[in-house]
């Protein structure tokens, strides 16, 4: 699946400033192609997970278009957007990322949860999932007794666990060790590998050594590197 | 939606304390509906209870049983005292015009007895003149009194066919009257003839203060239905006026009076539940806007793995009706554990006839209260659904 962004742009009000709005992302072109990962790095505030955020679905551009293919998403009704992010996309928020009230096990399975009936996981598969990324013990504890990384992991894993088509990933290795880190980037990479879109924001140098693509964001303006 | 639910039923399971906040909020709000209601109802019933019983128009009582407070416990809470008057008097006013029914009554407090742990009022009346005790009596007999027979009231611990002792005479108990909520569910009712006996037993026993009466011929009160065409302040001013140490009174007009301001108790009572409600409802939904708040991040994490804004909201409103319905039970349940014991003692404390509605009635009410803490959950959490389903997913995972 290819997603395309085209002249896409956000703007965001910000109140007590002389100018009032607030360029978080230039007008921008960019394609996510199948099998590629694509990696934007850039300082704080520079617009990258906005990019991200209406690249996924979630935040409406100011203009422009986001199509999957030739699908415009945002041309969609709620209910459709909804479930297209649920069985195309995988998503790594940042930061921590869970629901309270359910365990490590069902956090990952949370998107089938939302996916329907026909959705099925093999069990064996989650299993090894969970194993590699170091999760597999935690099955049954609550999120509130996790530690950052292990939230970030379990957020890993949710995001892969239906097999998207597009995946993205805002700075999914913010609290992990040197391990874990290549851990994850290495799943990106697998997933890249196997078909899917990626597209990873990051401040992680070593994430060069994954991409495919790399582009730059300063100031809301993207450039390829 | 079914998914939907059940992630809010884990959430109100799991975030217990959270949970517990809202359980308590919703309580308060049923137990405080629920506990108006009932009261407000027990002593509208009371007071219809004891107008249908009490047919009564004018009382005629010793001028030193007369003060108000004693005349309001003999006609609202059926607590009778112990006083005399020479039966003569019956007959004095019997004589007058437009009386169409009179008729005596008699008083005696029993010291003590092995069927009540607490003091037993013995009312005795004339079953061939009475028109107020007895059909009411009949009811639960369905057969005339007998010489030595007793009826007892709801409370006291004797059942049909018992032989209980009054200052040393045995009686048996005919009949067991229905619960009145008032001072009559500890009373004992019996015909004339065995009150006769019986306070003469307790003059025998030097246990009744009035040891210089003769049991034969004194009565404690008189109660007349006055004629169609007579009018009752009229006939009720020719007692008082030339009847000597007597005090005539309108008991129907007591409890009318009473019944009125009650009324107007009952309308307050209302306006303070739909006060506690509107106040139930402004800290649920602040409550819930602030917990809402606070998931801001949990919630665009759900919007992110495929959920709707419908199901967005149909989870938090899910959650509200939830630990609403909850609260509810819990308010509900505390609300009848308080009512069904201490019954008894709410009558007292009030000092007015009390009478708890029917298990019927009471289910009805618990059910009303639960499905209007419903409606407030709904209601409250509605708001918060609306905030958190408009927002926008990014920006709620940017702040959260």
């Amino acid at each position: 699946m290819l997603v395309h962004g085209k002249n896409i742009k956000k703007e965001f009000i910000r109140k007590k400033t002389d100018t009032n709005v607030f360029t978080a992302v230039r007008e921008t072109d960019i394609s996510l192609e199948p099998g590629k990962l694509t990696v934007i790095t850039g300082r704080s505030g520079s617009g990258k997970s906005t990019l991200l955020n209406m690249l996924s679905g979630i935040l409406m551009p100011d203009s422009g278009t986001v199509c999957y293919d030739d699908i415009n998403i945002y041309e969609m009704s709620d209910r459709d957007l909804s479930r297209f992010r649920n069985r195309n996309t995988g998503y790594i928020p940042q930061g921590s990322s869970a629901v309270s009230s359910l365990n490590v096990r069902e956090n990952i399975l949370l998107p089938a949860m939302f996916g329907g009936n026909d959705i099925r996981i093999d069990d064996r598969e989650l299993d090894a999932m969970m194993e590699k990324l170091s999760v597999y013990e935690l099955a049954g504890v609550m999120p509130d007794e996790l530690s950052g990384g292990e939230l970030r992991r379990m957020a890993v894993a949710r995001a892969l666990i239906l097999k998207p088509a597009v995946i993205y990933a805002d700075e999914p290795t913010g609290d992990l060790d040197d391990e874990n880190t290549k851990i994850v980037f290495s799943m990106l990479r697998e997933a890249a590998d196997a078909g899917a879109c990626v597209l990873l924001v990051t401040h992680e140098s070593d994430a060069a050594g994954y991409a495919d693509v790399m582009y730059r964001m300063d100031a809301g303006r993207l450039d390829k590197c | 939606m079914k998914q939907t639910l059940l992630l809010a039923y884990k959430n109100v399971l799991r975030r217990k304390s959270r949970s517990a906040v809202l359980i308590a909020l919703a309580g308060f709000l049923a137990f405080a509906l629920f506990m108006t209601a009932m009261i407000i109802s027990a002593l509208l019933k009371g007071f219809t209870s004891l107008e249908e019983r009490l047919g009564a128009d004018i009382m005629v009582v010793p001028y030193e049983a007369a003060t108000r407070s004693s005349l309001e416990n003999i006609v609202l809470q059926g607590n009778t005292g112990y006083f005399y008057m020479n039966s003569d008097v019956l007959d004095k006013i019997s004589a007058m015009d437009g009386i169409e029914r009179i008729s005596a009554q008699y008083y005696l407090a029993s010291a003590t007895s092995s069927c009540c742990s607490i003091p037993v009022e013995i009312i005795g009346f004339d079953p061939q003149t009475d028109f107020t005790i007895s059909p009411w009596i009949r009811k639960s007999n369905g057969k005339e009194l007998q010489y030595l027979d007793i009826v007892v009231g709801n409370d006291i611990n004797a059942f049909v066919g018992d032989t209980l002792s009054f200052y040393g005479v045995d009686v048996r108990v005919a009949a067991k009257l229905d619960k009145t909520g008032t001072g009559y569910d500890t009373a004992v009712f019996t015909g004339r003839d065995t009150i006769k006996t019986l306070i003469q037993a307790s003059l025998d026993k030097k246990l009744n203060e009035y040891g210089n009466i003769n049991a034969g011929n004194v009565i404690s009160c008189i109660l007349i239905d006055v004629s169609d065409d007579a009018v009752t302040e009229e006939v009720l001013n020719d007692i008082n006026i030339h009847v000597k140490k007597v005090k005539a009174v309108q008991t129907k007009e007591m409890i009318s009076g009473i019944a009125g301001s009650l009324a107007g108790a009952s309308y307050m009572g209302r306006l303070i539940s739909i006060c506690i409600w509107i106040l139930a409802l402004m800290i649920m939904a602040a409550a819930f806007l602030l917990m809402t708040g606070e998931r801001k991040r949990e919630f665009a994490l759900l919007r992110v793995v495929g959920s709707t804004r419908k199901e967005l909201a149909l989870l938090v409103i899910g959650e509200g009706v939830m630990v609403s319905l909850l609260g509810g039970l819990f308010g509900i349940a505390l609300g009848m554990a308080v009512l069904l014991p201490f019954s008894g003692l709410l009558e007292q404390t009030m000092g007015l006839p009390f009478l708890l509605p029917s298990a019927a009635s009471m289910l009805t009410a618990a059910l009303l209260a639960l499905i209007l803490c419903g409606l407030t959950g709904a209601a409250t959490s509605g708001i918060s659904a609306y905030k958190i389903a408009g927002a926008d997913t990014g920006t709620m995972l940017r702040v959260g």
